[in-house]
Parts: C-alpha cells; structure tokens; sequence
C-alpha cells in the first residue's frame, strides 16, 4: 500500500515509553504508532500496566523516559482534548452516585472552553445525537446506578462521543458484560470505525475476543503488549492512489 | 412564649446564621460525600478549634483565626492527599491529629479561656454577634457564586475526575478551590452546631438526599431543603424546651435520616 498522508496521518505516537511507579518498571521502551481510522487493539497479561499505557496515552500520568504524540504534537503542548473521547475503566464508577443518564452525557462537552459559559443549543443537539447513535434516548431520565452494565457503558461511549472526537481511546470496555452484549457493543465500535471514520484504541486482557474482531496476528509487540490493528481505510487509500493516479 | 422567642433578637440572629450555613454546608458536604471525603469535615473542624484557641490566646476576633487554621488546614490536606495517593486518608489522620495537639497546646497556655472555646466545640448559636453573621453571610455570598458560575464542572470533577482531566478542565484548581470553600463553610458553621457536630450538618442532609433523588441537581435541592427544614425545626424545639439548639438540629436531621430509611425499606418491600 502507498504511503497516502490524507490515510496515514499519524493519530497516537508511543516513543520509547518508560513507565516506573515507586522504584518498579511497570514497562519499558513500548514503541508503536496509531493512525487515522486505525481499530487498535492492545493486550497484555494482568499487571502488564494497560491501564497505565491508556492513562499515559490521555496525559493523566507521565511517562518516566519517553514521549507520547497526540496528532504529530507532544502531549504536553497538546490542547485539542475535544478530538479524542476517553472511556476508563468502569469499576472506577460509583453506582450510587445521584446522576442521571443526560447528566453524564452532558458531561462529555464539558471542557476549559465551556467554563463561564451555558451550554448552547449546538451542545443541545450533540448531546441528542449522541444518544440517539447509542440508542439510550429513552433512558436520559434514569439513574446511571440503576441500568445494566451493557446500558451503563454505552452512556459512557455516548459522553465519549458528544464532541465527536477523532480518536476513541477504551480501557477494558467490555469488564463484566455478558457475551451478547459484549457482541452488540463490538458492532457499535464497530460501526463507529466504519461508518463515522473514527480511530479507535482499546485496552482488553480477552485475547479471544480481540482475535474474532481484530485478527488472530498481532501487528507488533513492545514490551509486555501486544498490537492487533485493522484498517477501515486500505481500500479508501487504494481508491485514492488511483484517483490521484488518473488525474495528476 | 413561641411569639417572645421568634421576637428575640438573638433567636432572630440564630435563624439567618443558621438558614445561611443550612444552605452552604449541604451543597459542600454533597462533594464531599461522593467523593469520599466526609472526614475532611471533622479534620479542618478540630484544626478551626486550634485557631480559635489561638485566636482567645492572642485577643483576636477567634472565627477569623480559626478560619485562617482551616484554610491552611485545607490545603495541607490536599497537599498530603498528593503525596499518599495510595493512602489518601492518611492526610485527614494526620492533620486531625495536629489539629487536636495544637487546640490542646493552646488551652494549656491559656487557661482562663476555656469556657468560650467550649462554646466552639458544642456550638452557641444564640450568641452569634453581628460580626459572626457578616461573615457567615460572606461565606454564604462567595459558595453560592462559585456553584453557580462552575456548578457543570464540579459535577463532572465529582462524578469521574479522570474525565474532568481529559477534558481539559483545571481540575487542581477546582480541587483546592472545594477543600478552600469546605474550611470557609466549615469555620463559619462551627459557632452555629460546634466542631463536634459540623461534620453532621455538611454530611447528614446528602446522606438522605442520597437516598431519595435521582438527579445530582436534585440531590443538591433536597439536601438544602432537609437542612433547612432541620434548622427552623431544630431551633424552635430548642427554644421552647431550652434544649442545646445544635445537637438538636443535628438530631433531627438522624431522626429524618431513619425515617426515610425506613420508608424506603418499606416502600421496597
């Protein structure tokens, strides 16, 4: 395949990435890009440090050695949070915390830009829409604690996806979902990959699953992880390369 | 007698102290509450007495004092919560601990004071001054303000900080701005219920909210209403039957709190 910059623009850059907590490597020198329309799947072992590798990949830690990239630009100089959508790990969640579904959802537009200001009719809409693309409309009014763990997790890929971010970054999506609705939310990342030209990342220790949906190869190990990547865009690049060919 | 204790001065004074702090300490002690912090509310109380003995010690209004304590009280617990992340409670152990050996240090030093800082452990809301009012009503002025201009983003900083931060909010600044306003809420209260009983006047009122609504935003309301209710209620029961007016408020509040426990269980069943 060519080297087409419209498919190939690189979205995640992990560059010698070192992490240590309290004296302990948790991994070392993990090197791989991500990118655009990419559906990255990342594995790894229990204590391999995935969750760290995802907060390390949103800035919520730093990395002892090493650089991570958002969009081609250092992730400390990074401002554009509104392009990336993050989904952690669902056991970090209170299941009794007084929200409601629209609550949460609303939350996602909430950023530095927001702060002094109402949320605009435009927010309005995105957040309608969000809803609608996970199918949860009918739930705004609920309590978040009292939906299954299937409706729960697509309230938080709605809130992640309210900004309509270019990047969908997941920590262990499916934790604690039975296998049918694990399926039905393969089909809306799925989905998401395809049809709205979203790249996407996600953490899983379920090597079965990732190998039905991402291939049974791994495109590149580093350290304790390992990369399963699938295009959405080979055959867009091919259609490409030929319309450039034809008509330069 | 209800008509003579509604007309007097310093019951009319007790009221709008304590209407104003049934407002702030609920809508406090709902951030604190879910993200479990309810102990920093008995932590920066035992600091405020340090201050407030301190404050006898040296002839100095004692609330503005003790309010100083607990600002820097505040953002040592914040600075400590940083450092054991792990361990967070250990920072609400530790500065508690030093609160509770600064206050005793203080009232060995000063002996002859100790009768008016009892006041301070059990509460005197009928001796709230008009001094003690403007800056109850100041603190009301300045919680109030910052829920309503940064209501969305404590909300978001509460339910799931990590998202907070990938958003791009400042989240240590909304953090040291809550555990900021909590030891302003929380010196301003201590006179009203007593350093013993703040913590149950920022954390009793969202514990039955907690259990009734399903909104954040009607959780917040209920917990206000509660409080309130719990405050008229509680100062005219006082009044009349010359009880200790901050236990009873804060009884009431744990009477309501069983009853809607039990309403809730029966409900379910």
């Amino acid at each position: 395949m060519s080297d087409n910059r419209a498919c190939h623009n690189q979205v995640v850059t992990l560059d010698q990435l070192n992490f240590k907590y309290e004296d302990q490597h948790v991994f070392q020198d993990v090197s791989f890009e991500i990118y655009e329309r990419d559906f990255v799947g990342v594995i790894g072992s229990n204590g391999a440090g995935k969750t760290t590798l995802m907060r390390l990949m949103v800035g919520l830690l730093q990395p002892t050695a090493g650089e991570v990239r958002l969009f081609n630009t250092p992730i400390q100089q990074f401002k554009a949070w509104e392009r990336i959508g993050y989904v952690p790990q669902k056991n970090n969640f209170n299941p009794l915390f007084p929200a409601t579904v629209m609550e949460v959802v609303e939350s996602g537009v909430y950023s530095r830009s927001k702060i002094f200001r109402r949320l605009t009719q435009a927010d309005r809409t995105k957040i309608e829409d969000a809803m609608k693309v996970m199918r949860i409309e009918n739930l705004a009014n609920k309590r978040i604690g009292q939906l299954s763990g299937g409706q729960q997790q697509r309230v938080f890929l709605a809130r992640a996806m309210v900004n309509k971010p270019e990047l969908l970054i997941l920590d262990e999506p499916t934790v604690g979902i039975d296998a049918e609705t694990q399926r039905d939310f393969f089909n809306l990342l799925q989905h998401l990959h395809e049809h709205h030209n979203m790249t996407i990342i996600m953490v899983s220790h379920d090597m079965e699953m990732v190998n039905a949906w991402l291939g049974s190869e791994p495109v590149h190990r580093s350290g304790k992880f390992s990369f399963y990547r699938k295009h959405s865009h080979e055959q867009v690049c091919q259609e490409e390369d030929f319309v450039h060919g034809v008509f330069v | 007698m209800l008509m003579d204790l509604v007309s007097s001065q310093f019951f009319q004074r007790a009221l709008i102290g304590g209407l104003l702090i049934g407002i702030t300490a609920p809508l406090m002690g709902m951030f604190l509450v879910l993200r479990r912090l309810s102990m920093i509310g008995d932590t920066l109380a035992h600091v405020t007495i340090a201050g407030v003995a301190l404050g006898f010690l040296i002839n100095v209004y004692p609330l503005a004092v003790g309010l100083v304590f607990a600002l820097i009280g505040s953002i040592a617990v914040e600075k400590l919560r940083k450092s054991y992340k792990t361990y967070a409670e250990l920072s609400i152990a530790v500065i508690m601990s030093g609160g509770v050996a600064l206050a005793s240090l203080f009232f060995t030093l000063g002996m002859s004071f100790n009768a008016n800082v009892t006041s301070y452990f059990f509460g005197s809301i009928y001796t709230l001054t008009p001094a003690d009012l403007y800056v109850i009503g100041g603190v009301t002025v300045i919680v109030i303000g910052f829920m309503l201009v940064f209501y969305k983003e404590m909300f978001l900083l509460t339910f799931d900080e990590d998202a907070a931060a990938v958003n791009g909010l400042p989240v240590r600044w909304l953090n040291i701005a809550m555990t900021v306003l909590t030891a302003l809420v929380i010196s301003a209260a201590i006179k009203i219920v007593g350093a013993l009983l703040v913590s149950a006047l920022l954390t009793i009122p969202v514990a039955i909210s907690l259990l009734m609504a399903r909104s954040f935003k009607r959780a917040i309301i209920v917990s206000v209403f509660i409080s309130e209710i719990a405050v008229v209620a509680g100062l005219l029961v006082a009044g009349v039957w010359n009880l200790a007016p901050g236990a009873t408020i804060v009884l009431l509040l744990i009477l309501v709190l069983i009853v809607t426990m039990l309403v809730r269980k029966g409900v379910k069943v």
